[in-house]
This record gives C-alpha cells, structure tokens and sequence, in this order.
C-alpha cells in the first residue's frame, strides 16, 4: 500500500473520531488505530473494497490500551457487582467515585471481600460480567 | 419495637398474663397492648393465643437471649474482650456489624438477634430466620493483614464450630467446604464471613455464624435445601441457646485472637477428620460453570482440591454438592 495514502489515512482519523480503521486492498491490509486517552469507541467496520474481511480476533484486546488507573482482583473469586442479586450496583461505568468506596464483592471460600477504590476518580470501564470468575491481579476496573 | 421485646419477656413463659397487667408492667394502655399483640403476631410471625378473662399466652414458650445470661457464660478473658448488641429484630446482623465498623466499632463488638428480617447466606442466598428460634449472632475483628491473609479464617471458623457442636454431643457433625456445618447430609449451620479492608492491610472482618436450633414447619418451607435442627436430632439433648451463643463467642474469640500470628496449620488435622466428602465424586459449582471431580480434600490455605481429567486442581470459589459415585 502506498506510504503517501497511509498517510492521508491517518490524518482521516485524526480528524474524526474513529479509534480505529481497518482498510482491506487485495492482499494488502492496513490497520491504524489511536493509542490515545480517548475511550474507544466501537465501530461497526464498513467492509472497504470487495476482499472478505479480515475476522476481527484481536478485537477484545482493546480494554488493554484503556488509560486510566486499573483496579485489579486481589484474589481469585467470584466477580459481583452488587451487595445481593436484588439490589442496585456500587458503581457503573461513568460515576464518580471516591477512595475507599466499594467498587464489588468478590467472593472467595465463602468470604464476601468487598473491594474498595483505592484512589477517587471516574469509573470508566467495568472490565468483568457479574458472577463471573476472576483470576489474581486481573483488572477489574478502569478509574479514570 | 422496645416495647414490643419488653412484651414478649412478659409473655415468654407460655402462660396467661393479663392485658392489664402487661399494661401496668410496661406503662402503655390495654389498648397499646392489644396493638403490640397483633404487631408480633404479624411481623414476628408468633403464635400468641387471647381467651378473655384469662389474657394472653404465647402458644410455644420460649428462652429468649438476654445480655446477662449470655455474659455470665462467658469465660472471664472473652467477657473483658466483647461489647454484646442484643437485638429484638434487625435486617441482618452481619449488615448491621459491617455498618458499625466503617463507624469505627472496635474488635470484639458482637451483634447477636433474635429474628432477621433479611438474613443473608452465601452470595444472594436467604438464612431463614424466624423470631426467638435458632442462633444469628455477628462478630468483628480488625487485623493488620490484608484481606487475601484473613482468608483462611473461613476454614477456622467452620473447624470451630464445628468443635463446639461436638463439645455439646453432636457426634455426627461433619464439614462441607468451605464451612458449612452438615448432620446427616443435611445443613445444621452455616457461616459468612465479610471483609473489608485495603489492599495492603489494615482490615476488618465479620464473621456470621447462624445455627439452627429448632425451625418450625411455616419457615422451614422457605429454605432450599436439605435442612435440621439441634431441635429433630435423636437422642440430643437440648442446650440453651444463651449458653449455645457463650460457647460459640468463646470458642471464636481463641480462633481470632491465635490468628493473628498463625495460620491454617492448627486446623488442618480436624477438618481432614470431619471432611464430609474425601474422597468422594462431587461438583462444583460457579456461576454458569461446573466441574465434576474426586474431593481431595484442601490444599494448606484451605483451598478445594479437585482431581478431574487434567489432573488435580485448587479451588477457590463454588458450590459443593455430593455426585452418585
């Protein structure tokens, strides 16, 4: 693919706000996508041109260029986002937040831990389904 | 609701007591009195029988707690160490103990109650707790450790228990990981523990112990599992629960108070003794997942041991049920 139409592309997207394009042409692929503070947004990919998209399989990886401070599981456990099935969250992604807050319980030999923020901030990404399984120091939240 | 627990303590004996006198004893009218009569009929589900001229009888007597008693059981070092909170009804104990110590309640305050209008068993389960029956009491312990070093805790507690059960003569006492109290297959008691703390330490631990004493048929269509109570056991001879509730705050406060320096290792030779399920086929079940292995038992910090076709494997998390081998 041409250096100079690389180029064009990237000006394209800077001045957009696409996080992240995939350009199929023939054989050839570019994709380019923004390693900036921005959370990023999910874009429906337009196929461009007639070559079979590409499966998106790194997709999900994209939690990992979140900024923002990540709160990770001190232990293993079971993930829940709130204090009974029946009852509203502790946070959801975009509230505000101070330190010591509790963010989740995570469940572990029948202990209920209460996880609390340990700095104040803006949830910005809750990275674990409720009730599901989570490994030591697996991020858990983004606080922002 | 003061008056109302100074009502039951005038009726409690199970025999008749004149609204007139009940009125006397607790400063309100007939007609207040007649008011708290249908109000524990109704919110404490008690069975409270009027006959007109003679007064009101409770159709079943019986032992309630009382601060005094339950002290006076204690041994002298446990006394000198816990600060009771006796409760008529409350939503749950250990919800009302996590709230007192974000208040800054020390270690040893104790939350114990005779109903729960929410009590709470492992994540989004139900405890039944019906009024003046069964044990629901709360305990709080502060730790410099962090979170992940109290959880061995839960295994302790349910070995001490457990010991307690046995002390009082229940012989055929056994645990299911990773502290439920079983007699027969069956749930005799069950323990929650909370934490909260920071990452590094310090924290603070609530530990819930609830044990059924005697449940009766109207509460017992609401628990969802295999149940008894000390009260259906053969041959057991029942204990009071004053003393039961002393012996279980003795028993846990040397459990806690050793904690702080050791670890599971004085544990671990009573709970292989009294595991339920060595050995045997079960599943284990978290979330939408389940795993079917043999039980072997608990590594040393007390997580599950499961052996299954990609060889043996810890646990951290789930629920354990008994496979037809």
């Amino acid at each position: 693919m041409d250096i100079r139409k690389v180029k064009k592309l990237i000006e394209l997207i800077e001045e957009s706000d696409i996080a992240e394009i995939e350009i199929h042409e023939g054989e050839e692929s570019v994709r380019i996508s923004r390693m900036s503070a921005i959370a990023p947004t999910i874009v429906a990919a337009a196929p461009v041109g007639v070559a079979p998209a590409a499966p998106a399989a790194d997709e999900p990886k994209a939690e990992e260029v979140i900024s923002g401070h990540s709160v990770t599981s001190p232990m293993v456990g079971t993930f829940y986002r709130s204090p009974s099935p029946n009852s509203k969250s502790f946070v959801e992604e975009g509230q505000k937040i101070s330190k010591g807050d509790t963010l989740c319980i995570i469940e572990a030999m029948k202990i209920l831990n209460q996880i609390e923020a340990d700095r104040g901030g803006i949830i910005k990404r809750i990275l674990v389904e409720n009730g599901q399984p989570v490994e030591y120091n697996q991020p858990i939240f983004i606080i922002d | 609701m003061r008056d109302e627990s100074r009502l039951i303590e005038e009726i409690a004996d199970g025999k008749f007591h004149s609204g007139e006198v009940i009125a006397k004893s607790l400063g309100i009218s007939r007609a207040m009195v007649c008011k708290r009569i249908q109000s524990l009929r109704k919110n404490q589900k008690l069975t409270i029988q009027s006959v007109k001229g003679r007064g009101y009888r409770l159709a079943q007597p019986l032992e309630l707690l009382e601060i005094k008693t339950i002290s006076d059981a204690l041994s002298l070092a446990t006394k000198e160490s816990l600060d009771l909170h006796l409760h008529h009804t409350i939503d749950s104990t250990n919800s009302w103990l996590m709230g007192k110590a974000s208040d800054g309640f020390p270690s040893g305050s104790v939350c114990i109650a005779e109903q729960q209008t929410a009590g709470r068993g492992r994540y989004g389960r139900e405890w039944i707790s019906p009024y003046g029956k069964n044990i629901y009491l709360s305990l709080l312990w502060r730790y410099p450790l962090s979170p992940t070093e109290v959880s061995g805790l839960s295994l302790a507690v349910g070995v001490t228990l457990l010991r307690v059960l046995r002390q009082i003569g229940l012989n055929d006492v056994g645990l299911k990981w990773p502290n439920d109290i079983l007699w027969d297959g069956k749930k005799l008691a069950g323990l929650l523990l909370e934490v909260a703390g920071e990452s590094c330490g310090p924290c603070h631990v609530v530990i819930g112990v609830g044990i059924n004493t005697s449940i009766d048929e109207q509460s017992a269509t609401a628990i969802d599992q295999p149940w008894v109570d000390l009260a259906t056991i053969p041959g057991f001879t029942p204990v009071s629960r004053n003393r039961l509730v002393a012996m279980v705050l003795d028993a846990l406060l040397t459990t806690l108070n050793g904690y702080q320096y050791g670890q599971l290792e004085p544990y671990l030779s009573d709970w292989k003794k009294f595991d339920l399920h060595y050995g045997k086929k079960v599943s284990l079940k978290s979330g939408n997942s389940e795993i079917v292995g043999v039980h072997q038992g608990i590594d040393r910090n007390g997580a599950l041991l499961l052996t299954t076709a990609d060889g043996t494997q810890t646990f951290h998390a789930g629920e354990v049920s008994l496979r037809p081998a």
